[in-house]
């Protein structure tokens, strides 16, 4: 119902700050980047991307040997919100990178000679489990999508043995639910914390006055609750622990004044640009600077800076993605802006949630292509675990991911945010960008929630064929 | 000391806020008699406006005030008075939330469709760069302007309604508007400037507001829950006790904010204070005086019994149509018809027998569907019991407060619990009382297993499309039990006069009580089915907010009767999603319609389900129809089943066949069967009652027994 839509915005909205890679949907960077051709691959009708050949291209793999698959093609199925009436285009970018994917695929010849057909499913935040029976109908597994509400489809998903290789995922029954591959793992057992271990060595004075602030929604407050764990894992002291009104604050000046008078210099905060943006506005108006604010990748987005304005500060957003400020100088980056401006020159490219999906599919298609006549679920899964390994990168898209394990990553990169846009501050970096450093990932100790599993649906992994 | 000062100042600067949205939801109240729940979705117009054209269109500042304060705020007050309100004048409270109700939905989709969302807006603040220190804060140039503005506006209005005719006026048009005419007051303007004012004051406060908040259609429009605690301290007549108020709710949370221990299980008590300060504020106000007899156009007739029974097995029928023919998708999709369908039922009995409002009954579902999740490991049906038992016993807790208080008051205190529980309670983590683990939605969702009765389990969406309409079904023969019993005129008597009630030495206390547990049960049980139709439940599925299409749409099909109840589900799980299907466009509209729909409830107070029956009424009295239609819809259904169509051609042909009935039994025997209202005159009085006709004179000498004489009539 129409007035559903409130709430569910605001959860859509901070609730993709859940995962390690958030959500954005404008533009993020400044104009020139991608504008420049650096010395990347420009697309050709070759099925290469970035670093990896023979992502697509002709073959001769034959065999209906599972649903959706036949001896011509491969039937798959993407999730995504857009059509959520409350915020029309949410996470279109998940059926933009699937639909340019494909097109760019197919024309190379597709998966080792099968042509990929591709399903958009739109779950407009409330039909997320009507989605997934549609696609236990037709589909062979889902790839390269994600939907704010996907606990309420992980059931009927193992009962039909659809397996998914996700682009993200939100709740605790999907973050570790079976028959799914992530390509960023969001697993609920593992944190990164490689940027609080950062934030402590450069900024030693706050560590023992750090706040936690998060939306007043379940699912926020348990990535918060995370945050905290990891944080204080490193010697930080959460001294403040507040909630914010998921549905609107009518003034920021309590918070910011409590936060004043706690003398806090360290904020963990985990919800979405434009309540940072006013809270930032908020502690500028009492005239009160922190020394770090430390925010998910979903708050890579210019929405930061057109909200807040000249009160931006301090702030520092988590990033695993090749940042697009500097695509000229990263060839995978550069193709996958160049495919979009081929294939789909309407849409918004430079998103987060475009990268990930992207290289899901680019997982999803090498390992497709390793089973070759031997296409089956089962395969899929094993095939994406192995050719993923513990380095991927999808080509050069993102900081090396361990897909074998579903285990977080320990490459992070932090992009520190101005009133004008982005910058990237010395991290130490050991990889490109990214600092990859043994002891970036923590193993939390806290008990929050498990996944779905096969045994809750009555079946095993014996069932899949 | 310093702390407590400066908390003090911030408290203030955010009471100032409270103050303007109180100040004129008590204007409003006063002057017309009508809770506007709409107050805030106005002022979020006004403010759209405003940002239009102070930064879309780059107009200057003044002329943007001007316009969007001076000019449309006061026209959309002028229009709502005239063409929404006027109709509403002889009828009962609920109708009028409702009516208010329906405008909120219906502004609220207006904007969205006129401003896209998800497109950032913003204002930047007044007077921003300029601030002054005080104590260890800062007072911006904003916070000064807001402070400034609520106290100017609440002086005015104090003076202008105690000291000038028209202020006195407005108040004397909504004691008694016929008094008032008779002495000289012209109400019908008045009420309109009433209107006027208050939709002024609402896009000052909305003006005011938006620099703080994202321009949002719907998260402006509710900021405005929060100020209800402000106009009841106010007692919504007393200007200067609403400011005072409106100041109490700001220091309130500002101090929460400096001085509450920061634990996770407290961290949301700032949040919902404003509603559980509204709680407790009811708690102390004075009894209200018993209301005597209002004259209302609702009248809602005695259901029979078999016309109850025909209709649940209709219902029962349906559910397996339904289960038989759709695919699991759209039977996850649709199936939700008849869960809502039960919310909407328990609101029945409470609202619509026995006049009483409540707002929380999504809240009560929500806690039945934890109820279900926790206590009915398996899917046992006992669990189900108590689904029942424990929302009930809940509700009747929340009554208790409510017990002296009426209609307005009794709808905001069911409001402030459910926001409570909105914004705290359910997102708490388990907790433990005494010996007693509490475990609510775990931070996340909780799963509800499906319902499991003797080894058979409703797994499947099919199954649980049949379970969820016999449910519908025993629950509305139930529903109509209540009507027909002792217990159900005792209801209605409540209803229509609590004074001539007490006269008569009815017990009101029990009464409603025991209506409010029913209530709360019903809906516990609508929300343990829904949730095992979910299988993952979590709070959004319960909030406030989604509580109100519900309690619309059951007005506006029939809040007395069964019938309604299904009309409400059909129309918000049904219709709506099927409309927005169509296109962009037409998914616009379906979100306009509900408002629509709403407000245009003073024409019709009765709902439209009566007006549905009637045009069913020609089948009923014509047996060839019955007939035909007994013999086509199974048969409809059979080829379907058989597979000869698929959904696109057996739907339309489901639909059609009653509708084709409905026509040929009109053309047969006509259609409702109308009482003669013109009374033959009698023969004495031709020529006086009415002018003379010629056939008069005819029929006066057939009747004298004098035949063919002609006299001439002079012209």
């Amino acid at each position: 119902m129409r007035s559903k839509f409130l709430v569910k915005t605001v959860i859509c909205a901070t609730a993709l700050s859940l995962v390690a890679a958030g959500c954005s949907r404008s533009d993020s960077g400044p104009e020139n980047a991608g504008t420049t051709g650096g010395g990347g691959k420009t697309t050709t009708a070759s099925g290469a991307f970035g670093s990896l050949n023979d992502v697509c291209g002709p073959g001769d793999a034959k065999g209906a040997t599972a649903r959706g698959v036949t001896d011509t093609e491969i039937r798959v199925g993407t999730v995504a919100d857009p059509g959520f009436s409350g915020r029309p285009g949410l996470n279109q970018e998940l059926f933009d990178s699937a639909t340019v994917f494909t097109k760019w695929c197919n024309a190379a010849g597709g998966i080792a000679g099968r042509q990929i057909k591709v399903d958009l499913l739109d779950s407009k935040l409330t039909e997320y489990r009507a989605r997934i029976l549609e696609a236990c109908q037709n589909d062979f597994s889902l790839v390269g999508g994600g939907a704010v509400f996907d606990d309420v489809g992980q059931k009927d998903r193992l009962e039909c043995l659809l397996p998914d290789i996700a682009g993200f995922v939100v709740s605790t029954q999907a973050r570790g639910a079976d028959l799914m591959v992530q390509v960023v793992p969001n697993p609920l057992d593992t944190l990164p914390v490689g940027d609080y271990k950062w934030l402590v060595e450069q900024f030693p004075d706050s560590v023992n006055k750090v706040g936690a602030l998060t939306g007043s929604l379940p699912s926020t407050i348990l990535v918060k609750n995370q945050a905290i764990e990891g944080a204080e894992s490193q010697g930080m002291k959460v001294i403040y622990d507040a909630q914010y009104n998921a549905v609107g604050e009518p003034t920021w000046a309590p918070i910011a004044q409590t936060i004043k008078s706690k003398g806090i210099k360290g904020i963990l905060w985990t919800g979405e640009p434009e309540n940072l943006a006013k809270l930032e506005i908020g502690l500028a108006d009492i005239g009160y600077k922190l020394d770090w604010i430390r925010a998910d990748a979903n708050h890579y987005d210019q929405k930061l800076q057109v909200t807040g304005g000249g009160s931006i500060a301090n702030t520092y957003v988590r990033s695993t993605v090749y940042p697009f400020e500097q695509a000229s100088e990263n060839p995978a980056t550069q193709q996958y802006l160049d495919l979009y401006k081929k294939y789909l020159p309407s849409a918004k490219a430079k998103t987060y949630l475009g990268v990930q999906a992207f290289s899901a599919w680019i997982l999803f298609a090498r390992a497709a292509k390793a089973c070759g006549n031997k296409l089956t679920a089962s395969c899929l899964l094993d095939e994406s675990k192995r050719i993923g390994s513990t380095t991927w990168t999808g080509g050069g898209l993102h900081a090396a991911m361990n897909i074998r394990d579903q285990k977080s990553t320990e490459c992070f990169s932090l992009l520190l945010a101005n009133p004008k846009g982005f910058t990237l501050p010395d991290i130490d970096a050991n990889d490109s960008i990214f600092n990859c450093t043994d002891g970036n990932v923590l193993t939390l100790k806290g008990d929050y929630g498990k996944g779905t599993k096969l045994a809750d649906v009555g079946k095993s992994i014996s069932d899949l064929k | 000391m310093d702390k407590f000062l400066t908390f003090t100042i911030v408290g203030l600067s955010t009471g100032a806020i409270y103050a303007i949205i109180a100040s004129g939801l008590v204007l409003t109240y006063t002057t017309t008699g009508i809770f506007n729940f709409a107050q805030g979705a106005i002022g979020m117009l006004c403010a759209f406006a405003f940002w239009q054209m102070y930064i879309a269109w780059e107009w200057p500042l003044w002329l943007a005030l001007l316009l969007s304060l001076l000019v449309l705020a006061p026209l959309i007050g002028a229009f709502i008075d005239t063409a929404i309100m006027r109709g509403l004048e002889d009828t009962t409270e609920v109708t009028r939330l409702v009516v208010s109700i329906g405008l909120l939905v219906g502004l609220i989709g207006l904007a969205n469709w006129i401003w896209k969302p998800g497109v950032s807006r913003n204002v930047p603040a007044f007077f921003s760069g300029h601030y002054f220190s005080l104590a260890d804060t800062r007072v911006t140039g904003q916070q000064l302007a807001t402070i400034a503005v609520a106290v100017i506006v609440a002086l005015s209005l104090w003076l202008f309604l105690r000291l000038t005719r028209t202020g006195v006026a407005m108040r004397a048009v909504v004691d008694d508007r016929a008094l008032a005419s008779l002495n000289g007051a012209r109400p019908n303007r008045v009420s309109m400037l009433a209107w006027a004012m208050g939709c002024t004051l609402a896009g000052i406060g909305g003006i005011l507001i938006v620099p703080n908040v994202a321009l949002d259609a719907g998260t402006l429009s509710l900021l405005i829950v929060n100020a209800y605690a402000a106009a009841i301290i106010g007692r919504l007549r007393s200007l200067p006790l609403t400011f005072l108020g409106a100041l109490i709710l700001g220091c309130t949370e500002a101090y929460l904010s400096g001085y509450l221990k920061s634990t996770p299980n407290l961290a949301g008590l700032r949040l919902a204070a404003p509603a559980i300060l509204l709680f407790i504020v009811l708690l102390v106000i004075p009894t209200s005086r018993l209301r005597g007899r209002r004259q209302s156009r609702e009248f809602f007739p005695m259901p029979s019994w078999s016309g109850t029974f025909v209709f649940a097995g209709c219902v029962v029928f349906s559910g397996v149509v339904l289960a038989t023919t759709l695919s699991n998708s759209d039977a996850v999709t649709y199936g939700r018809i008849f869960a809502v369908g039960i919310l909407a039922l328990s609101l029945v009995p409470l609202v619509g027998f026995a006049g009483q409002i409540s707002l929380a009954t999504l809240s009560f579902a929500g806690i039945g569907a934890l109820v279900f999740g926790h206590l009915g490991a398996g899917g046992n049906p006992l669990a189900l019991v108590l689904a029942f038992v424990i929302p009930a016993a809940v509700g009747a807790l929340i009554a208790l407060p409510a017990l002296r208080l009426s209609g307005i008051y009794l709808a905001l205190g069911t409001a402030g619990f459910a926001v409570a529980l909105d914004r705290w309670i359910f997102n708490l983590a388990d907790f433990n009382i005494g010996p007693v683990h509490i475990s609510l939605f775990e931070l996340g969702s909780t799963e509800v297993a499906p319902l499991n009765i003797f080894g058979y389990s409703f797994n499947t969406p099919s199954r649980q499309m049949v379970l969820v309409s016999v449910a519908f079904a025993v629950l509305s023969i139930a529903v109509v039990g209540v009507r027909r019993s002792a217990y159900g005129r005792r209801l209605l008597a409540m209803k229509s006069s609590e004074a001539a009630c007490a006269t008569l030495g009815l017990n009101l206390v029990g009464t409603k009580l025991t209506v409010f547990a029913l209530s709360a049960g019903i809906s516990g049980v609508g929300g343990a089915i829904l949730g095992t139709q979910l299988r993952s439940i979590s709070p959004q599925n319960f909030d406030f907010v989604s509580g109100l299409p519900v309690l619309l749409l059951t007005v506006v099909g029939g809040i007395g009767a069964v019938g309604g109840a299904l009309f409400a589900g059909v129309s918000l799980m049904g219709i709506l999603p099927l409309l927005a299907l169509l296109g962009v466009f037409f998914a616009n509209v379906a979100g306009l319609l509900p408002g629509i729909a709403g407000v245009g409830l003073g024409r019709n107070p009765n709902g439209s389900i009566h007006d549905i029956r009637d045009g069913f009424e020609p089948i009923i009295r014509y047996r060839p129809a019955i007939i035909w239609l007994a013999i086509v819809i199974p048969a409809v259904w059979i080829l379907r089943l058989a597979g000869i169509y698929g959904n696109a051609v057996f739907f339309p042909l489901l639909v059609l066949s009653p509708v084709v009935a409905v026509i040929f039994a009109t053309l047969k025997i006509g259609g409702v069967e109308q009482t003669p209202t013109v009374e033959e005159i009698p023969l004495e009085w031709k020529g006086f009652i009415e002018p003379w006709k010629e056939s008069d004179l005819i029929e006066l000498d057939a009747a004298l027994g004098i035949n063919e004489v002609s006299i001439h009539v002079a012209p």
